[in-house]
């Protein structure tokens, strides 16, 4: 008896802890934006780390030559225009005049011509100096004027600029070695007040930000909190203005109450059902069509992935050079069942599906996908494999039939597509044309001449069909009613407290 | 007298329900109205009702179909694994208990540490070596409970070794194998079945959990623990998804334990009789 | 095997150590009193024995429990081989028989336990019981099932109870099945290891008789051991006293009795109600019972003479010195004592 009433306490105990470390939370004097951060940034120094929370708490502190805005579009941010030279090579950004770093150093091209030097330095040692591999030189003929000279076109190199890892430092910090990991200066609309790890990062307003009356929010805090209970009951008591990526679960709890609205984005995500594409019968061109056919795409995306858009090929639906091909393919069990009939496959050939045990949304997926490749006469069988060894057996060496995964979308279609049509590749999906496709739009500029190439190697893709594309899923954010204008930007998914006010 | 005649009756209620289960699993396709697999998917989270006894799931999938067939993967590892476990258990403990010195030693500091390790890790751990599935898990389960049968086949093989009717047998010649298997293995018998009556319960505990982790039965293959991974994020929404698997498994348990007590007070008398 | 060797059983120097745990040695179950340490933790429970017993006769072994008397009939039997010293049983030293062959040699001897309740195991009938060592020695099913009903009838357990268990019968009826168990295989040499004990009074005697009528029957050697020199006395031919690991008096039954020597065979023989009178040399009875001659009692562990040193009467200051041997003072008649005076003294009564 006594043993049980231990327990019961305990139970309790432990039912009580998040609620009272939201209590704690709770007392505040001037309201500040409070954000549900599912974890601790790994380094807040922009170029040594790949974590995507780093960047998504970054992009308040730091600021880039160039920008993508709501639709994806590259726009000016602390480069106010720029040109490149007929031969692509040569890239020229005029900056913006009266920019000022947190530490009080005006902005001039010589920061940027330091910053990337850092970032290519062998000693930085970032993870993403290859992204800045195309850059030969970088000239400064006056305060104002920065000069790109690259070895060769790179069509890419211009999301690189825009992207978390094209943060701007200031040049005198850089010389003197400062340690931006835990004190990060930019230019950035916010800057770091405190960073309280496991629990808070609090950013104060900089009130010299160059978008005049930006931000409008004095102080956003971002709470850490792992554990989605926890942020589902904070945003329903208040204490919590912002959690963003809730789990569609979660949804129902959410929308019941009235003092919470769900905002619903498509994500970046191409999901798909990979098919290995040289191993019998996959190699048959009429089984991949088969498999196409076979998938009701909308039922899986809205059951297995809280719902989203269809699509026909390999680029997220939102992209800019995203084209649409899902006529190609419509739902049609009978069809599929004729082809595989046709291409000879018995239920003696069992493919083999692999999924990533540790991904709900694609091992749902894969269930469903299994029972409808089962309808058209197909014999699958699942296979739940860990993430590291998902990554090193299906996707560096390619032992798999078909696997279920999303890839998430590019601010740069390169940074999607390159290498598809050749054996690297882990789809094993051979196709010379559709590489040198790819392989000529990285080296062209222009969006028209570039979308041209991109728009027959996605017809290629969509018809030789070494995937399944699925579509891609809407990602729901969980904002308290009186608070508007937050923003995450596309493809890069960083957070966007700028146009964040309360009403 | 009072006291026996509940946990007779227990011991009764049981067996029955183990009986019934058994029969389940055996005649599932006959039992069951639908596949188990069958997606239906105008019907998801249907309640209870006429057509489906106990509701579907998420992709609209009989529950009750495959609470059935879920049953079978369940006996079958408690079935596979308790006889891994067994067989491993007797081998090593009589060969533990016969040998003296360095082997029983080394064979002991073997079992204390696999014993010595908190049972759901260790299933974790093994699992990531062999490999995600049913047939991983029941040997995991069934290496991981070996030492306890070994610990037990030791004690006991090494009291009843110093039985005069053991040294009866010496004298009159009887080669160690048949000694091992005419007096030890008959007289430690009454206690491995009852240790494995509760390990059964275990290893279907434990199967449940590696599923519901996501590392046992693979999907869509209907097993309780799978069942209550899949349930638990529609606790709110379809409640009759978690609670049925959830009954099953714990009345499944409950009997196999009610059975191991009742057997060891049947075997071990001291504590009845009042 | 000729029967032209004159002992059934000769046992030479027999010596058991048992040693303390290790990692590398493992456990070795020692038992209470009666033990030396000789260090390291080992116990040696029994010391150089020696004793010879002739064909068709009974030998007693007398001590108290935990003495090493049944550390002594194991060794014997080699179900525990001695740690050195030889047993040779009508000729044959076992320590040079092979694995193989000691096995097939174990139907010449057996043993009978105290406790015919441990003695049957449980889970198998009386018939499966009493054919393991038939079969052992591949007897046919035919001759084995006629077997069995002979030997049955021999203990005087009704044939019709063969498929029965043992929680089926007394305690009186198990011993008579141990004891057809240990005939089945036709033995010449019997070690009864207290096989009364464990028994009622009223059955005791029923199953001496038995054993006496079966030795008769069957030209059976014993080897018969207990802490009842009353009962040994009674039916041994010659007898032993052991006294923690040794041997400390032997001789004819007769000898032993009417003129026991060595001060622990006086205590024992002294101890039973109304056996006074027999005794010819029972002068000073009561320090024999009693008493113990003033002096400083040494530890156990560092005694290195007389290991009766400490309850001894008669006790003097050489018995420290060195461990008395077994010397001869009659016909047969061998005693452990360094004390000569006091021999001598004892030895005047025997004529």
């Amino acid at each position: 008896m006594k043993r049980i009433l231990q327990q019961i306490i305990i139970v309790v105990l432990i039912l009580l802890l998040p609620a009272g470390v939201l209590l704690a939370k709770g007392q505040k004097e001037e309201r500040a934006l409070q954000f549900a951060l599912p974890g601790n940034p790994d380094t807040l120094d922009p170029q040594k780390t790949s974590g995507t929370l780093t960047f998504q708490v970054l992009k308040s502190i730091y600021d880039t030559l160039v920008e993508p805005d709501q639709t994806g579009k590259i726009v000016p941010a602390l480069a106010e225009k720029w040109s490149v030279s007929t031969d692509s090579l040569t890239w020229k950004f005029t900056l913006r005049k009266g920019v000022v770093f947190h530490n009080g150093d005006k902005l001039t091209s010589r920061d940027v011509k330091a910053t990337f030097n850092r970032i290519r330095s062998k000693k930085t040692a970032s993870p993403k100096a290859k992204e800045f591999g195309a850059i030969k030189e970088i000239d400064t003929p006056d305060d104002y004027t920065v000069v790109f000279k690259l070895k060769e076109p790179s069509a890419p190199f211009l999301a690189a600029l825009a992207s978390g890892w094209g943060a701007i430092l200031p040049e005198s910090l850089i010389d003197s070695g400062h340690n931006f990991a835990s004190e990060p200066v930019g230019t950035g609309p916010y800057s770091l007040s405190k960073w309280v790890r496991d629990s808070k990062i609090v950013l104060k307003k900089n009130p010299n930000y160059w978008m005049k009356g930006l931000p409008a929010i004095d102080t956003v805090v971002l709470d850490i909190i792992p554990e989605r209970s926890v942020v589902v009951q904070g945003i329903i008591s208040g204490q919590i203005d912002i959690a963003y990526r809730v789990d569609k679960d979660d949804l129902p709890t959410l929308k019941a109450n009235p003092d919470v609205k769900i905002e619903k984005s498509l994500s970046s995500l191409i999901l798909v059902m990979a098919m290995n594409s040289s191993r019998p019968p996959l190699n048959d061109l009429r089984v991949r069509q088969a498999i196409n056919y076979a998938i009701d795409k909308q039922k899986v995306l809205d059951i297995a992935y809280g719902g989203g858009k269809v699509i026909g090929t390999f680029l997220d639906y939102s992209n800019a050079y995203y084209k649409d091909f899902t006529n190609l393919y419509p739902y049609d069990p009978e069809k599929a069942r004729e082809l595989i009939k046709e291409a000879g496959v018995t239920k003696d050939t069992v493919l083999q599906l692999v999924l990533p045990q540790n991904y709900e949304l694609h091992v749902k997926a894969g269930v469903m996908y299994q029972e409808m490749l089962t309808k058209v006469g197909l014999n699958v069988k699942i296979k739940l494999v860990d993430w590291s060894t998902w990554i090193s057996e299906v996707y560096r060496q390619s032992k798999f039939d078909l696997t279920v995964i999303g890839h998430t979308g590019k601010l740069d279609p390169d940074g999607t597509l390159a290498g598809y049509g050749g054996m690297k590749r882990y789809v094993k999906w051979n196709n010379p044309e559709c590489l040198s496709l790819i392989n000529k739009a990285r080296v062209t500029t222009g969006f028209e001449a570039r979308k041209k190439l991109y728009d027959r190697a996605l017809e290629i893709m969509a018809k030789q069909v070494p995937f399944m594309y699925l579509g891609t899923n809407y990602v729901y954010n969980a904002i308290r009613k009186d608070v508007t204008g937050f923003r995450m930007t596309p493809k890069l998914d960083t957070l966007d407290f700028r146009w964040t006010e309360f009403k | 007298m009072k006291r026996s005649s509940v946990s007779s009756r227990l011991m009764l209620g049981a067996v029955i329900y183990l009986v019934i289960l058994g029969a389940a699993a055996i005649a599932a396709p006959v039992i069951s109205p639908y596949s188990p697999t069958d997606q239906h998917l105008e019907n998801r989270f249907a309640p209870p009702g006429h057509k489906y006894i106990l509701g579907t799931d998420n992709f609209g999938r009989d529950n009750f179909s495959r609470m059935i067939y879920g049953s079978r993967s369940a006996l079958l590892v408690g079935i596979v694994s308790v006889s891994i476990a067994v067989t491993i258990g007797i081998t090593v403990g009589i060969i533990a208990a016969l040998s003296t010195g360095i082997i029983d030693n080394i064979l002991m500091l073997l079992m204390d540490s696999v014993l010595s390790f908190p049972t759901i890790l260790l299933a974790i751990t093994v699992v990531s070596f062999l490999g995600y599935g049913l047939l991983q898990v029941m040997t995991a389960i069934g290496v991981i409970f070996s030492p306890v049968f070994a610990r037990l086949v030791r004690a006991e093989a090494l009291s009843i070794k110093t039985e005069e009717y053991v040294e009866a047998s010496r004298a009159m010649g009887s080669p160690a194998v048949k000694i091992v298997f005419l007096h030890i293995m008959p007289n430690l018998m009454g206690k491995v079945v009852v240790q494995a009556s509760i390990t059964f319960a275990l290893s279907i505990v434990i199967e449940a959990s590696l599923s519901y982790l996501g590392l046992g039965t693979q999907p869509p293959t209907p097993s309780w623990g799978l069942m209550l991974k899949d349930a638990r994020n529609y606790l709110v929404q379809a409640p009759w998804m978690s609670i049925y698997p959830g009954l099953a498994l714990a009345m499944t348990v409950l009997s196999f334990n009610i059975i191991g007590d009742t057997l060891s007070e049947k075997i071990n008398p001291r504590i009845v009789k009042k | 095997m000729s029967k032209s060797v004159d002992s059934a059983l000769e046992v030479k120097n027999l010596t058991k150590v048992f040693h303390g745990h290790s990692f590398f040695r493992g456990k070795q179950e020692t038992s209470a009193a009666g033990k030396k340490e000789t260090g390291d933790g080992d116990f040696t429970a029994v010391d150089r024995v020696s004793f010879t017993v002739k064909h068709n006769t009974i030998f007693g072994l007398v001590g108290e429990s935990g003495c090493g008397k049944t550390t002594l009939a194991r060794s014997i039997l080699f179900l525990d081989p001695p740690t050195s010293g030889d047993v040779i049983i009508d000729g044959t030293n076992l320590k040079n028989l092979t694995h193989r062959n000691l096995r097939l040699f174990r139907k010449r001897m057996q043993i009978i336990f105290q406790d015919p309740n441990s003695a049957l195991n449980p889970k198998l009938s009386i018939k499966r019981s009493l054919e393991e060592g038939l079969r052992n020695q591949k007897y046919s099913s035919g001759k084995i099932t006629g077997r069995i009903d002979r030997l049955l009838d021999l203990v005087g357990i009704p044939v019709s109870c063969k498929n029965k268990y043992p929680h089926e019968f007394s305690g009186g009826q198990k011993q008579r099945m141990v004891i057809a168990r240990a005939l089945s295989l036709e033995p010449e040499f019997l070690v009864l290891d207290e096989p009364v004990s464990n028994l009622d009074v009223s059955i005791q005697a029923q199953i001496i008789n038995l054993l006496m009528d079966l030795k008769k029957q069957f030209s059976l050697t014993y080897l018969f051991i207990s802490h009842d020199l009353n009962l040994v006395s009674y039916l041994s031919d010659e007898v032993a006293v052991m006294y923690r690991g040794r041997i400390v008096e032997q001789g004819p039954v007769l000898a032993i009795m009417e003129n026991p020597l060595h001060p622990y065979t006086k205590k024992l023989l002294l101890s039973i109600p109304g056996n006074i009178e027999k005794i010819k040399n029972r002068e000073n009875a009561e320090i024999f019972l009693t008493g113990k001659k003033p002096g400083k009692d040494v530890e156990l562990f560092s005694l290195t003479g007389c290991s009766y040193y400490n309850e001894c009467p008669v006790r003097e200051d050489f018995c420290l010195k060195e461990e008395p041997s077994l010397r001869i003072v009659g016909i047969g008649h061998l005693i452990a004592c360094s004390n000569d005076k006091y021999l001598k003294n004892q030895l005047l009564y025997k004529s």
